[in-house]
């Protein structure tokens, strides 16, 4: 599905990543404890260092944070903020949509229309699709997107296969209406057939434990050894590598040879191919059978911050592009693939942005610990 | 790319520093992992156009037999 837009830009994205920094030598028992071994998974893959979160930090509090700066470095009016879009895959409370409490801890006005996208991978391109369209629509002048995710803090150190890929991070990106933007143009490929290849099996209602039933409990929480050398258990999300393997490295640069075939652009007209950092393996796949020189397909983001799921294109843009957005102009073929499964792929124009920030979490003085808020809910049971 | 090519080439994709013949056994390689084998899927589509599934490439047996998917 091919969706063109015009007047519509991006004018600021902020970015937060966890002040933890963890790298390869932090944790050499993912790689058979050899330095040797962890160096080779560097040359291969890009494993180098990621950005987690500590045990109690959720996603919003990034993506709140992130917004917050936004606000602030571009000298932003909150009560003038039309819409606001939380794109998240766990939200803090099993309803209502999380964007309620972002909307109330941010403070927007209560003319503010907010809703929850929930997307993975993609997660950045499904907001500024959804945006997009909400600003050529002519009824809003501006939305604030969030997206927000922490794949990385949670994940059991047991798991070898997926702890030692991802980091977690919350992104604010404000979507303007400008009537000379260039038009920006995406190509989105659903293939739901492959919805299980990555999944949050024990994290949603299907498999749910019943609070009547101990042995539920038990059955989500029981870990058991994977063919692949995994110590998993139902309650952690669960990844096919090969499919998703095969699924990216075929279907993405097909999606991205479809988008330029109809603008009839080349290589040349592109600073960057912006990639999903699913890792450098991935990326460099995925762009070269797009056609695309290396130095074209940077994977700063995976090798800095890890794979940070929707936050990974644009982190790869602010590591990579951050002066020429915000002094001059770059244009980005953008495409992420991941969890749907669901291709996206943008061409699109950054131009003489107002915002283009990388900043470290700090966590705030009121911030409650998970414990504190089981026991602050605790209390408003009892009271009410 | 000649066999005699191949092989070298495939001990770069592989990352490892034991020297490969037709008759070396995957299996004998403690570095035909995950990581080499998705390394090895995207070297036999982008140098030879051959697409493969990681379930194909875990029943081969020897270096000869990746050499002989490349249509060596």
């Amino acid at each position: 599905m091919i969706k063109k837009f015009s007047s519509v830009k991006i004018s600021g994205m902020s970015l937060i990543v966890p002040e933890r920094e963890i790298s390869i030598y932090d944790e050499l028992q993912y790689y058979g404890n050899s330095e040797k071994k962890a160096e080779r998974a560097h040359k291969m893959a890009g494993f180098w260092k990621r950005r987690v979160a500590d045990f109690d930090t959720t996603p919003t509090d990034l993506g709140v944070q992130a917004a917050e700066n936004l606000i602030r470095s571009m000298n932003l009016d909150k009560s003038k903020i039309e819409a606001m879009l939380l794109v998240h895959q766990i939200p803090d409370f099993a309803g209502p949509c999380t964007s309620y409490s972002v909307h109330h801890r941010i403070g927007l006005s209560k003319d503010c229309y907010v809703t929850d996208i929930i997307q993975g991978c993609v997660g950045w391109c499904f907001g500024l699709l959804t945006a997009f369209q909400m600003v050529a629509s002519g009824t809003f002048k501006s939305v604030l997107v969030i997206n927000a995710d922490t794949p990385a803090h949670k994940l059991s150190p047991d798991d070898r296969i997926n702890a030692p890929l991802f980091g977690d991070a919350g992104l604010a990106t404000l979507v303007e209406f400008d009537s000379s933007a260039d038009e920006t143009t995406f190509n989105l490929d659903t293939f739901s057939e492959g919805y299980e290849a990555i999944i949050g099996v024990g994290r949603g209602v299907r498999c749910d434990f019943d609070i009547r039933d101990p042995e539920d409990v038990r059955q989500l929480t029981e870990k058991f050894e994977t063919k692949n050398g995994r110590i998993a258990c139902l309650a952690e999300g669960y990844m096919d590598g090969p499919a998703v393997f095969e699924f990216s490295t075929q279907k993405a640069p097909a999606n991205i040879k479809e988008l330029m075939a109809f603008l009839g652009t080349t290589i040349d007209d592109y600073d960057q191919l912006s990639l999903h950092q699913a890792n450098k393996q991935i990326i460099q796949t995925v762009g070269t059978n797009a056609g695309f020189p290396l130095e074209k397909i940077p994977f700063d983001c995976f090798e800095n911050f890890g794979n940070n799921t929707m936050c990974s294109i644009p982190s790869t843009i602010l590591l990579s592009l951050k002066e020429k957005i915000l002094g001059d102009s770059a244009r980005c073929l953008c495409c992420g693939f991941g969890n749907g499964l669901v291709v996206c792929s943008i061409d699109l124009h950054l131009e003489h942005m107002k915002c283009a920030d990388i900043n470290v979490y700090k966590k705030p003085s009121d911030h409650k610990t998970a414990a504190e808020w089981r026991q602050y809910w605790r209390e408003k049971f009892i009271n009410t | 790319m000649t066999k005699e090519e191949f092989l070298p080439e495939m001990q770069d994709v592989l990352q490892t520093e034991t020297e490969l013949t037709m008759d070396t056994a995957l299996a004998d390689l403690d570095e035909w992992d995950s990581l080499a084998m998705m390394a090895t899927m995207a070297f036999l589509d982008q140098h030879f156009g051959v697409k493969v599934k990681i379930a194909d490439l875990k029943a081969l047996t020897t270096v000869g037999d990746v050499a002989a998917k490349a249509g060596l």
